[in-house]
């Protein structure tokens, strides 16, 4: 019990003050890149158990199986790089906690909850811009630096029902929250003038319900259906209303099967209408579709081995694109985990191969994932 | 013993994994090059830069002269005379304190002793400033009425520097530029001086064999000329030779007048030293919600700048913290920007003089209650005939402000 408390304080010691997500190209544009809302178990397996996952966002009917209190956090780091025509470049680095988690069982009744926290849309980014303007009837050399650091977090409150042991069923409300810090700055080669810049507070708030349920039809099968509508976002620009974004609704439907303990099979799909927010937005948005399927081999608690292997494949459209070409997201993944302190600490590993290609770019991303779990 | 050691093993991976992620942790480095990936990935907002001439702009001005008279500035400048119409001639006036009827016997003694006889005396004149490319300066000094005073203008002291008041030549040496020269004077000098009630004044002029200047110091910056007395005293019946100096109680320099104004007509600098009083009006588009990058007072002389040959005008621009006219006190340039603010004109330039205003305008949309007026003065004062003069508001080539801004931007856009 003391490890797990100095794991826990260990944790929080990790966690920074903004609670903020992955970043990309793709996220400059429209309200960001959006968050994955999976664990680096879930990532491992391509996104494929999204629809049963008790610890993942998705489905609020997974709580209903937490047998105890769970406390989990998880943060990812990629390494990136992007073409963009002929300008390519590498090196780009960030590290983030997409998500936090704490949940657990009503005393005996068969009624799980969950609390969490993940990464709605990711809007952070550093781009700078060297040109050179005529000022005066003299060309004048400029730089331009545009920094955005922050996103739009989803707080989510779930109830989950353990109506039997094959039918769960859950709900959620979903506060919308984020801010980002804005800042547009110039530098100008001549000393004559000023340099300029400019910084603004971003906000955006709103709302959204879900609901969701897990049947498992027979031993070693599991199916998962959620579905999720959120309000309109409403962005204020330094405490001054800008208006409202159609915020989407989203459609998850996945799939399990478990024909012996130590081999997993998932796959989850999740539909959603971003296109709902084309009409709001300088950029294009469209619908998105993702299909993740994974394969767990082995795991503590199979009693087949101590370290599962974990193999996935995702495929996702992206929301947001400055041109009619939709961007859309392969992502290859491998991972493992560990258990410790009894099986009541759990740190799980995931290394993706992100390719992200279209709207006139491309991108090429390690993702390195970990998520800690503790159950007292 | 073997399930725990395997237990520990566990924990240590477990443990470094979690130590290595939080070491990339760390750090971030987001910072991503746009060129050639604007306009389609770059976010929306763009910086868009307006220049705009502000000409006739200017709602009020006036110029004031007698900021600094001559007998005020820091040094006395000399001009030799050129013959031109078109640079000025001057003199310098300087009148000694009185000289005792008694001389110390020595240091640290306050016994004095009667003088018997004056055997010369010497002037030490301070160089402060002169043409560097100028050879054969020569400072010639004409013995003066001894009680010269401020009313004495250049022609009225005129008849005084001729040749029978000359008293002295001395050379400037090629090489000086910051230094003294001194002149020993016989004890005819002075004719007068008992007279006088031991008094003496002397007249300074510049002789070149081209146009030139000198500034010789003055009371002012303590670097005024000194006129010492060589004598022999009566020590216990014995002749002993002593000395003693003075200082000037009152020292100046005299030219003919420059050409008068015309009307509609601004001027700046000269002696005695005048300032211009400009007001301008900002649209509120720049004064209100813009963000200056750069402003600029634009002066168009009407006239070459006059002033001694190969001299130059030294102009700054500075704003008011109230506009009460010509006395309005002005705020001081910030050090960094004092450079900026001022321009240097040589005797001569006809072009068009720009002054940085920047922190000036920007102060005027930040500090509303500010004055929006400028006053362009000389710098320093009243030490050199250097005077620009250029076109009132309203007339061709008036002073005019150009202001380079960005207009309010808001950010966010999606």
């Amino acid at each position: 019990m003391r490890r797990v408390a100095i794991v826990l304080v260990a944790l929080c010691a990790l966690l920074p003050g903004e609670l903020i997500g992955q970043n990309s190209i793709y996220g400059i544009r429209g309200l960001g890149f959006p968050g994955r809302w999976t664990t680096a178990r879930g990532r491992a397996l391509g996104g494929g158990p999204g629809a049963f996952d008790p610890v993942s966002p998705i489905n609020p009917a997974g709580v209903a199986a937490f047998p105890r209190v769970t406390v989990l956090a998880g943060a990812s780091t990629d390494l990136r790089g992007y073409t963009v025509g002929d300008v390519s470049v590498d090196g780009l680095r960030a590290t983030r906690f997409p998500l936090l988690l704490i949940g657990g069982r009503a005393g005996s009744l068969p009624i799980g909850f969950a609390v969490s926290y993940a990464q709605y849309t990711e809007r952070s980014y550093d781009v700078t811009l060297a040109d050179t303007i005529d000022l005066r009837g003299v060309p004048v050399a400029v730089t331009d630096r545009t920094i955005s650091q922050g996103g739009v977090s989803d707080l989510r409150g779930a109830v989950g029902v353990l109506v039997s042991p094959r039918l769960r069923l859950g709900v959620a409300v979903h506060m919308l929250s984020g801010s980002a810090k804005l800042s547009l700055s110039r530098q100008f080669a001549d000393s004559a003038y000023r340099p300029y810049r400019v910084t603004s507070e971003d906000r955006t708030k709103g709302l959204g319900f879900s609901a969701g349920v897990v049947w498992a039809p027979l031993a070693g099968v599991q199916l998962g259906l959620a579905a999720r509508t959120d309000t309109k976002a409403d962005i204020e620009v330094d405490s001054t209303p800008q208006g409202t974004v159609n915020l989407p609704t989203t459609l998850v439907a996945g799939l399990e099967l478990a024909p012996i303990p130590a081999l997993r099979w998932s796959a989850t799909g999740i539909w959603r209408s971003w296109s709902d927010a084309d009409p709001d937005l300088a950029a294009r948005a469209f619908d998105t579709w993702e299909i993740g399927t994974g394969l767990e081999l082995g795991g503590a608690e199979t009693g087949a081995s101590r370290v599962p292997l974990r193999l996935g494949f995702r495929y996702a459209t992206l929301p947001f694109a400055p041109a009619d070409d939709q961007p859309h997201e392969i992502t290859l993944a491998i991972g493992t985990g560990l258990t410790f302190a009894g099986n009541r600490a759990l740190l799980d590993v995931a290394l993706e191969r992100a390719m992200r290609n279209g709207g006139g770019a491309s991108e090429r991303a390690w993702q390195l994932s970990w998520t800690m779990t503790v159950r007292p | 013993m073997g399930m725990r050691r395997s237990q520990g093993r566990t924990t240590a991976v477990a443990a470094l994994l979690v130590a290595g992620a939080a070491v990339l942790a760390c750090g971030e480095d987001l910072l991503a090059p746009g060129d050639g990936t604007c306009p389609a990935y770059c976010p929306p907002e763009r910086v868009v830069v307006v220049d705009t001439l502000l000409a006739q702009n200017v709602t009020g001005d006036s110029t004031f002269v007698g900021y600094v008279r001559a007998s005020e500035a820091g040094v006395l400048q000399l001009v030799s005379d050129s013959g031109s119409a078109t640079l000025p001639t001057s003199r310098a006036v300087v009148r000694f304190r009185q000289f005792s009827e008694r001389m110390l016997l020595g240091a640290g003694d306050t016994t004095t002793a009667a003088v018997l006889q004056i055997d010369s005396f010497t002037v030490e004149v301070d160089i402060r400033g002169r043409n560097l490319d100028q050879a054969g300066l020569e400072l010639v000094l004409y013995r003066l009425p001894a009680d010269v005073d401020t009313t004495a203008d250049f022609d009225a002291l005129t008849p005084f520097f001729d040749d029978s008041t000359r008293i002295g030549t001395v050379p400037v040496p090629d090489t000086l530029i910051d230094g003294s020269v001194s002149l020993r004077l016989d004890s005819t000098a002075f004719p007068m001086f008992a007279a006088d009630s031991n008094r003496a004044a002397v007249g300074v002029t510049l002789q070149a064999p081209n146009p030139a200047y000198a500034n010789i110091g003055s009371l002012e910056t303590n670097a005024a000329l000194i006129l010492t007395r060589f004598a022999q005293v009566d020590s216990a019946g014995t002749a002993v030779p002593r000395s003693d100096g003075r200082l000037p109680n009152f020292d100046t320099f005299v030219a003919p007048a420059p050409p008068a104004r015309g009307p509609g007509e601004h001027a700046t600098g000269g002696v005695p030293s005048a300032r211009t009083l400009l007001r301008f009006a900002i649209p509120a588009r720049v004064a209100d919600s813009a963000t200056v990058l750069r402003a600029t007072l634009v002066l168009v002389p009407t006239t070459p700048v006059f002033g001694a040959p190969g001299d130059s005008l030294r102009v700054i621009a500075q704003g008011l913290s109230a506009d009460v006219g010509a006395k309005s006190p002005l705020v001081s340039v910030p050090p960094d920007s004092l450079t900026r603010r001022w321009a240097v004109l040589p005797t001569g330039w006809a072009d068009t003089v720009r002054l940085d205003v920047t922190d000036l305008v920007i102060g005027w949309s930040r500090f509303p209650s500010r004055p929006r007026a400028i006053m362009v003065r000389g710098t320093p004062e009243g030490s050199s005939f250097g005077e620009v003069r250029f076109a009132a508001g309203g007339a061709p080539g008036a002073p005019a402000l150009q202001i380079t801004f960005v207009p309010p931007l808001t950010l966010g856009g999606r």
